[in-house]
Order: structure tokens, then C-alpha cells, then sequence
């Protein structure tokens, strides 16, 4: 799993370097939705992905967030909104 | 003896801002609240925006009046010089005159503070003490450091925390303009607790960042969240810079220009430069407006345009913009305050009724670039910037084969000095090209499918 963990790649959504443990780990201990975009010329990351996780985890780590992701922030906002009034 | 550079007298600089929302040929599309899916009134925006800038925020008004409690703060670093590129024409071997506005020379070193300082004020006036903002690699977290310490108001910047940890240079910058910077994920709230006792060692990421702001501002007494580009009253806001270069232009004794150009992330040093100059495109002048961008993040050259959300946690109501879906993660490119994954709503209007041209360029080239840029003219441009620089080599180049003495205007929009590690990646061979494949392309707007979709306008009439 750490094998290609020191190699560094230009982040842009940071403006910055970064390692690939960062790009592997960042959705949730899972990869960065973009993991094949920015690494497949420089290391075999379908195949990486293959050998390191489930189907189920390379679907939920590519796929677009879903909305109720969106609700469930907005719902922890309404909930510190509550908290501060219940003071 | 030969010009290099127009100062404007502080007695000089201009007195108001542009709005460019007041001579749109059609007006821009409402905001939809993606709760409701209605158009969003002011008091939507209220939890995260002070009063009077949401006034400015849908203003019809041509020209704002700069208050003099900001007009005080920009004559720290204002009126900006226009510089004369002799040096890169003549290693051009073009007829071209070209001009840069150095934005570069503001304290933290880029245009941002143009409406940091502004936003900080207007917050001030409103009674709000304390500001609250994202930022990954520094710049816009140390512009909005900078604004709130003019005006004696407290700042939070939560700065990812793998950029945090890397870069701690903006971070120190920040500290010493009295902000508190804090690594993202952070404590300081439920949705950075929460990542935290899912990771504790969580390296971050700008959604969450935002998230943080966000509730942040929504749940903290006397606090509202800033944001560096995208709205209407921040690329309003950044109209002092071209409205202060054609000042300049005509005391080098141009009389017309024919290329503005800068580069666009969120639209906001474009936007400066060139809303001046659309409003002569508007009146019938013949300019070439070019905003650029990265070939690896095309949110301007192929994106289409629909609703999207403005952040990427989805807290801040919709608006229309060419985007590419709110969950586009660009590829690898050099270039950070290029990341936004939609332009400003504006600019979008304004690619669809033909008045602005976009263009791309690949890292590579604008590397290059830069450092042609660097070794002729000598400052070290931000490698968003260098993308500007293109349009501009381009442009000269073409001038040259065309045998016209062209004038072109660029918004040099910021030095890279805090930025030479992509410079050190770019010259040891670490970059790579990666224009957007279409299939890529269409994998991510799938993320958008069955959003609402804007009408479309152009000069007042659906298209």
C-alpha cells in the first residue's frame, strides 16, 4: 500500500506539492476522486486501486459526492445554530 | 529618455468602482437557494454577508463610490505602477507596445487585497469583528489577514492542514498580521471535530476548509465569512486596477488599446483589469479581451453553462456559472489560484454574449513563460499569472507577423516568490501536461445532470 507514498505531484486544488499518501487517503481514508486523472502517467493506479480495494471502495472514492452529503453539512450547521441558542 | 513606468499622483487614483452589472446587454440569472430551489433573497445570504455588501453584491448602480476609510487603506500600496515591457518586445522582435500593471507591489504581494481591504471595511462599518475564511496555500487567507488587520477586526483563516504543515511561510505572514491561522480539519468546529474522530491525522482539503469557514461565520457572534473571488461586488471591487491603467495609458500617450488580458481562476484579477475595457467593447471599441486558463482546468473554453454550486461543500446558495460540475477536482497543474472550478457569473455572461475571448494554455508552456518573463523583465511572476503571459507572447508575436503596432495591457496580478516550489518542479522535470480528456469531461458533468439549468441570454433575448 505505501509503496508509491513518497512520490510528489502538484496539487492544484492546494497550490502545492503533495505526496501520493496524501492523494490515497484524503476521501475518507479513501482516494481523492481524481487519484486516476493525476497519477495514471506516472505509476499503474488502476491497478493500484485493484489490489488495494474493494469495487465498492473505488466507486464510492470516484463517484461524484452525493447531495445527501451536501444536507448532512447543512444539518450540522443548523445544529451548532441550535447549540448556540440552547447556549 | 525612454518611459518605463506611469505612476498616477494619490490625487489621481480613481474615486469610484466599476459595475459592470449596470451595462450588461442581459442581466445575469438569479441565484438558486439549492435548498429550495427559488431564487434567493438577501436575507439567504445574511448568516455569511454583511448588509451593505450584499447590497453591492446585486447593485444596478454604473459607479460605486470608494469610502474614504478604504480609499486610505489602498494608498498604502495604490495608485499600482504601469510598467513598459521594452525588454520582452524587444526579444520579441515586436511591433507591439506592451504595458503590465503590477499588482505584485500590495503588501501580500498580489491584486487580493483590492477587495480584502474593501470587504474588511464594509464589515467593519457593519458592527461584524471578526472574519472568517478558507485558503489552501496562503494567498487569499493572507490578503484577508492583511485587510482585517487594518481595521482592527479579528481574522480565522483555516488553512488546509498539509498546506499548513508544507507552507509556512504564508502561515507566518498571516501570524504577523495578527490572524489566527488554524489547520484544517480543526477543532474549532463540528465538521472538522468530526473528521477529526474519523482521522486524526486528516491532511485536509479546501471543501472541508470551506465548510469550516462557513459554520465558522454562521455560528460565531459578530462574525461573517469572506470570499476572495467569483461575486459581483469582488470583481467590483478589483475595477480600480484597470480603471487606474487607463488613467496610465493616456499619460504614456496611448490612445487605444487592442489586447487586455489576464489570467481567471474565480474572475477576479480578470475581471479588475478587463471590466473597464468591456465597457468600451460595449460602446463599440474594437479590443480583444482574453481571459486565460490552464488547459488541465477548462472552465471557461469547454465547460458548459449551468447551475453549480459555489463551494464545494454545497453550503453557498447556487449560482450560474461555466463550471464543471461542484465536484470537479482539476488534474495536477502548477498553477493554485487557478483551482476554482467555476467562473464568475459575470464572465460567464459576458463569454456568452461574445464580448470576452477565452484562451488555454498547457503548465509547460506558461512555465516557460514565466521564466522567459523572469530572465527579460527581471520580477518572478505567480504561476497563475504566467498563463497571462502567453496570451500576451502570442499576441506579440502575431503582431509581429501582421507587422501592426498593437498595444496590449496585461495584469501582471502577482509576484511568485512565495511560490518557487513550482518553479523548482518545473525545472527539474517534475511537471506534467494534462489537457482534460473529453470522457473525463463528461464523467464529471454527469455530477450536474438533473440540476437546473439557466436560461441562457444574449443581448437581452434567450438563447
Amino acid at each position: 500500500m505505501e509503496e508509491y507514498d513518497e512520490l510528489i505531484i502538484r496539487c492544484p486544488q492546494l497550490g502545492g506539492e503533495v505526496p501520493f499518501r496524501y492523494c490515497r487517503t484524503l476521501n475518507e481514508d479513501l482516494p481523492c476522486r481524481k487519484i486516476i486523472i493525476c497519477w495514471e502517467f506516472r505509476i499503474e493506479i488502476s491497478k493500484f486501486l485493484s489490489e488495494h480495494y474493494s469495487f465498492d471502495q473505488i466507486q464510492r472514492a470516484l463517484a461524484p459526492p452525493s447531495k445527501t452529503r451536501i444536507e448532512t453539512i447543512l444539518e450540522l450547521i443548523e445544529k451548532a445554530k441550535k447549540i448556540k441558542e440552547e447556549g | 529618455m525612454k518611459e518605463y513606468k506611469v505612476f498616477l499622483r494619490e490625487d489621481e487614483i480613481p474615486k469610484q468602482w466599476y459595475n459592470i452589472q449596470a451595462d450588461l446587454p442581459s442581466p445575469l440569472q438569479p441565484i438558486i437557494h439549492p435548498g429550495t430551489g427559488q431564487p434567493i433573497g438577501p436575507q439567504d445570504l445574511a448568516p455569511v454577508f454583511p448588509m451593505n455588501i450584499i447590497e453591492q453584491e446585486v447593485s444596478q448602480q454604473r459607479w460605486i463610490d470608494i469610502p474614504e476609510g478604504v480609499m486610505e487603506k489602498y494608498l498604502l500600496w495604490r495608485p499600482t505602477p504601469l510598467h513598459r515591457a521594452y525588454a520582452l518586445e524587444k526579444a520579441l522582435g515586436t511591433p507591439a507596445r506592451i504595458y503590465y500593471k503590477n499588482e505584485g507591489v500590495s503588501p501580500p504581494g498580489s491584486h487580493k487585497p483590492n477587495t480584502a481591504v474593501a470587504q474588511a471595511y464594509y464589515n467593519k462599518v457593519f458592527g461584524i469583528k471578526r472574519m472568517t475564511t478558507e485558503t489552501g496555500a496562503g494567498q487569499w487567507g493572507s490578503a484577508l489577514s492583511f485587510a482585517c488587520c487594518l481595521f482592527g477586526l479579528e481574522c480565522k483563516v483555516y488553512m488546509v492542514r498539509i498546506s499548513y504543515d508544507q507552507k509556512p511561510y504564508r502561515r507566518i505572514m498571516m501570524n504577523t498580521w495578527g490572524a489566527t491561522c488554524v489547520p484544517s480539519p480543526s477543532k474549532d468546529t463540528n465538521a472538522g471535530r468530526k473528521t477529526l474522530e474519523q482521522n486524526p491525522d486528516h491532511p485536509g482539503s479546501l471543501g472541508l476548509a470551506i465548510s469550516e469557514a462557513v459554520e465558522d461565520a454562521v455560528t460565531s457572534k459578530d462574525t461573517r465569512y469572506s470570499l476572495g473571488s467569483v461575486l459581483n461586488h469582488v470583481l467590483m471591487h478589483q475595477t480600480i486596477i484597470g480603471l487606474e491603467a487607463k488613467k496610465q495609458l493616456e499619460k504614456f500617450g496611448e490612445k487605444k488599446v487592442d489586447v487586455v488580458t489576464a489570467c481567471a481562476g474565480g474572475g477576479s484579477n480578470f475581471g479588475g483589469i478587463a471590466l473597464p475595457f468591456v465597457l468600451d467593447k460595449i460602446n463599440g471599441a474594437n479590443i480583444t479581451i482574453v481571459p486565460a486558463e490552464p488547459t488541465s482546468c477548462p472552465t471557461m473554453t469547454r465547460a458548459p453553462f449551468v447551475y453549480d454550486h459555489g463551494d464545494t461543500a454545497g453550503i453557498i446558495p447556487w449560482a450560474p456559472m461555466h463550471s464543471l460540475g461542484h465536484t470537479f477536482v482539476p488534474p495536477p497543474i502548477h498553477a493554485g489560484g487557478l483551482r476554482y472550478h467555476g467562473i464568475a457569473p459575470i464572465l460567464s455572461q459576458l463569454i456568452i454574449e461574445g464580448l470576452i475571448e477565452p484562451r488555454a494554455y498547457n503548465q509547460l508552456e506558461c512555465y516557460a513563460a514565466a521564466v522567459q518573463w523572469a530572465r527579460i523583465e527581471g520580477a518572478i511572476p505567480a504561476p497563475e499569472t504566467s498563463h497571462a503571459i502567453c496570451t500576451v507572447i502570442e499576441e506579440a508575436k502575431k503582431a509581429k507577423e501582421e507587422g501592426k503596432e498593437k498595444v496590449i495591457l496585461l495584469n501582471w496580478s502577482g509576484h511568485g516568490l512565495m511560490d518557487l516550489g513550482g518553479y523548482d518542479s518545473y525545472f527539474s522535470g517534475k511537471l506534467i501536461d494534462y489537457p482534460l480528456p473529453e470522457e473525463e469531461m463528461k464523467k464529471s458533468l454527469k455530477a450536474i445532470e438533473g440540476f437546473p439549468k439557466p436560461k441562457m441570454m444574449k443581448k437581452g433575448k434567450p438563447v
